[in-house]
């Protein structure tokens, strides 16, 4: 598979008062052509600044991207000035976020939303750019797509207006698209719906997408292969079946069993000790140390590299370190 | 074994005001003839989608909100009659824990306090005596006793859920009400406060009525299930059962559309078309018919009756 979008060393830091707080540590991942990618963790472990600063929407300050590079096309978007990434952003990647009811400006109609990307990037004018919304809301399943056009957001319910989200986000056939929890705030058979036109979309355009969530059954249902993020680490990729049948890292396995579990006969369900860390609070050594079941000497002293398998996994845990 | 909790045909309708006098000209029908029956130490869910009315259900069991109709016995006593002082010491019994730890806790408060609160008002304990007891129930929650020094703003959720669960439980109700109490939560910490969810239902002998959206929470910690579609229980059933064979077209849809664990088992889903309609302007007959994938001509006419396929199992369908 040719690659798309290839990270490498990404660090993000946060300026609080003087200091600099690390939020993503030296993350390193690849996108290929066509491949749907989930990153995948718990509140504050980096994984929506990592897509966010692909897509050159770090809130700078107090974000910064202190190292790394970004590549997209032979092009480090790292390097780009802010005016030549606006016209990547929207164009080349689009972007679905997780809150479709503030996404949207509710002073502009669904239409002239969608038009609005059109316009600027492709340069069409306004009576073509509604056209196309309107051909755009067809597609993405909304009914009397004419008559949505002209309605303004908040007659819509949830589903619909993440549906309008995504229409803006793939009008200007993008080759990436960034989905950040793009059906956690939606109910579960709304849920299924977007997931299903988003996964329909996605494989008969052949674009690549980045599926940033939480859930592990979104990430079953959706995804090619998958990073896992820990206090902003990432800790391992792999195709999403290992994931699930051959986790590497203990919070990995942790995760999905944490999850799967339906109980044993006293009714008790596995659990992960302990609790998130907050970013940017990070102590030396491994970050999960302090909740891994196989914690070793080595594990407070040093933070583990990052060693690759034969097979192309990436894992960061001192279990697999000396075999790198 | 008895039943702790008898919740027969409860109704909650919430007036509709319009026109120049504000006058009442309508009602929304959120909860319509909700039926349910828990045993001392069990787990009934009450599952469903936001708007279903299952928050709802909850607060008027525990007469948070008035009921409209039907009633509610807890232990054999009918908390619709009761009034004043009555209704104070019955609350005692029966406790919620809310979903928010952020909002549900009083920010200017030791937590020390506010496990006290509840000894104090309901003058159950108070001085030295509370105060032992707020230590133990600390422990019991796993959270040290020194934290209680503490503001709610220096714990994490997960923490901070241990808090508002240990304030619900210091006057020892017989009933605890839990309204998505994991919903807020990171998924590794999801199963540390349902464990201890469980381990305090075994301990102190309660009996829950856990309200959730989550069917992969539920299907752990519950016995029996009640799905809830725009106010109507649609169906009711053991949760080993419900996972093996729904038999009302929503719940079958409902666990489809959960995202399996198992990616090379994509399965094909039953994906629901349209939206939940406006609770305002239900459709009539069956209110699940706009959407459901096996809807016939009764269903649009007549509202489908309580059917009761085995014992104790109820589903509300046309279908046979």
């Amino acid at each position: 598979m040719n690659t798309l979008l290839s990270v490498q060393g990404l660090s993000i830091g946060l300026a609080t008062r003087g200091a600099k707080a690390s939020i993503v540590d030296d993350a390193s991942f690849e996108v290929g052509q066509g491949e749907v990618f989930g990153i995948v963790g718990e509140s504050g472990c980096g994984k929506s600044v990592t897509a966010y600063a692909v897509a050159g929407l770090l809130a700078s300050p107090p974000l910064s991207v202190e190292s790394g590079s970004i590549m997209m096309g032979g092009v480090d978007l790292l390097s780009l000035p802010p005016s030549r990434m606006r016209s990547v952003r929207g164009k080349d990647i689009g972007m679905i976020f997780q809150e479709p009811m503030t996404a949207l400006d509710p002073l502009y109609t669904i239409g002239e939303q969608i038009a609005e990307s059109l316009e600027f990037h492709a340069k069409v004018g306004k009576r073509e750019g509604i056209e196309r919304a309107v051909a755009m809301l067809g597609k993405v399943g909304i009914p009397e797509p004419r008559r949505i056009a002209a309605e303004y957001p908040h007659r819509l319910s949830g589903g619909m207006l993440q549906r309008v989200v995504i229409a803006i986000a793939m009008i200007n056939e993008p080759r990436l698209l960034i989905a950040d929890e793009p059906t956690t705030a939606l109910d579960v058979t709304i849920q299924a719906q977007i997931l299903d036109l988003m996964n329909g979309l996605v494989r008969s355009n052949g674009m690549s997408m980045i599926m940033i969530t939480h859930d592990l059954g979104v990430v079953a249902e959706t995804c090619d292969r998958v990073a896992v993020f820990y206090g902003g680490h990432l800790v391992e990729t792999a195709p999403v079946d290992r994931i699930f049948s051959d986790p590497l890292h203990p919070y990995t396995e942790g995760l999905r069993k944490s999850v799967a579990s339906i109980g044993d006969r006293d009714g008790k369900l596995y659990a992960i000790p302990g609790s998130v860390p907050k970013a940017g609070s990070f102590g030396p050594g491994c970050r999960f140390q302090g909740r891994c079941a196989r914690r070793m000497e080595r594990c407070g002293r040093e933070a583990p590299p990052v060693s690759i398998r034969p097979d192309g996994r990436s894992v960061r845990c001192w279990l697999y370190g000396e075999e790198a | 074994m008895s039943a702790l909790l008898e919740v027969e045909g409860l109704q909650k309708h919430f007036p509709v005001r319009s026109g120049v006098f504000n006058r009442i000209t309508g009602a929304i029908r959120v909860v319509e003839g909700v039926s349910f029956s828990v045993d001392k130490g069990k787990t009934f869910a009450l599952v469903g989608e936001s708007g279903c009315g299952k928050t709802t259900a909850g607060r008027t069991i525990l007469r948070l909100h008035e009921p409209t109709g039907g009633s509610v016995r807890l232990a054999g006593v009918d908390l619709a009659a009761l009034e004043g002082e009555g209704l104070r010491t019955a609350r005692r019994d029966m406790q919620m824990v809310f979903q928010n730890p952020f909002g549900s806790l009083n920010p200017r408060m030791k937590v020390g306090k506010l496990l006290e609160e509840p000894l104090v008002v309901h003058g159950i304990a108070s001085g030295k005596r509370a105060q032992e007891m707020v230590d133990a129930m600390m422990e019991k929650v796993g959270l040290a006793a020194e934290f209680g020094r503490r503001y709610p703003h220096q714990f994490s959720g997960g923490q901070r859920q241990r808090i508002a669960i240990a304030r619900a439980l210091m006057c020892s109700p017989k009933l605890v009400i839990a309204d998505e109490p994991v919903s807020a939560l990171d998924v590794s910490i999801q199963s540390q406060i349902l464990n201890l969810l469980v381990d305090l239902r075994t301990e102190l002998g309660l009996t829950y009525v856990f309200i959730s959206h989550d069917l992969n929470v539920v299907r752990r910690i519950s016995d029996a299930i009640g799905v809830m579609y725009l106010g109507r229980l649609v169906e009711r059933a053991e949760t080993g059962a419900l996972y093996e064979r729904p038999l009302h077209p929503y719940s079958e849809a409902l666990l489809s559309a959960v995202p399996s664990l198992e990616p090379s088992k994509r399965k094909e889903r039953i994906i629901l078309s349209g939206d939940v309609p406006n609770p305002a302007s239900p459709p009539p007959g069956c209110v699940f018919h706009p959407r459901c994938p096996k809807a016939m001509e009764v269903c649009r006419r007549s509202v489908p009756p309580d059917k009761e396929p085995s014992p104790g199992r109820l589903v509300a369908c046309h279908l046979d």
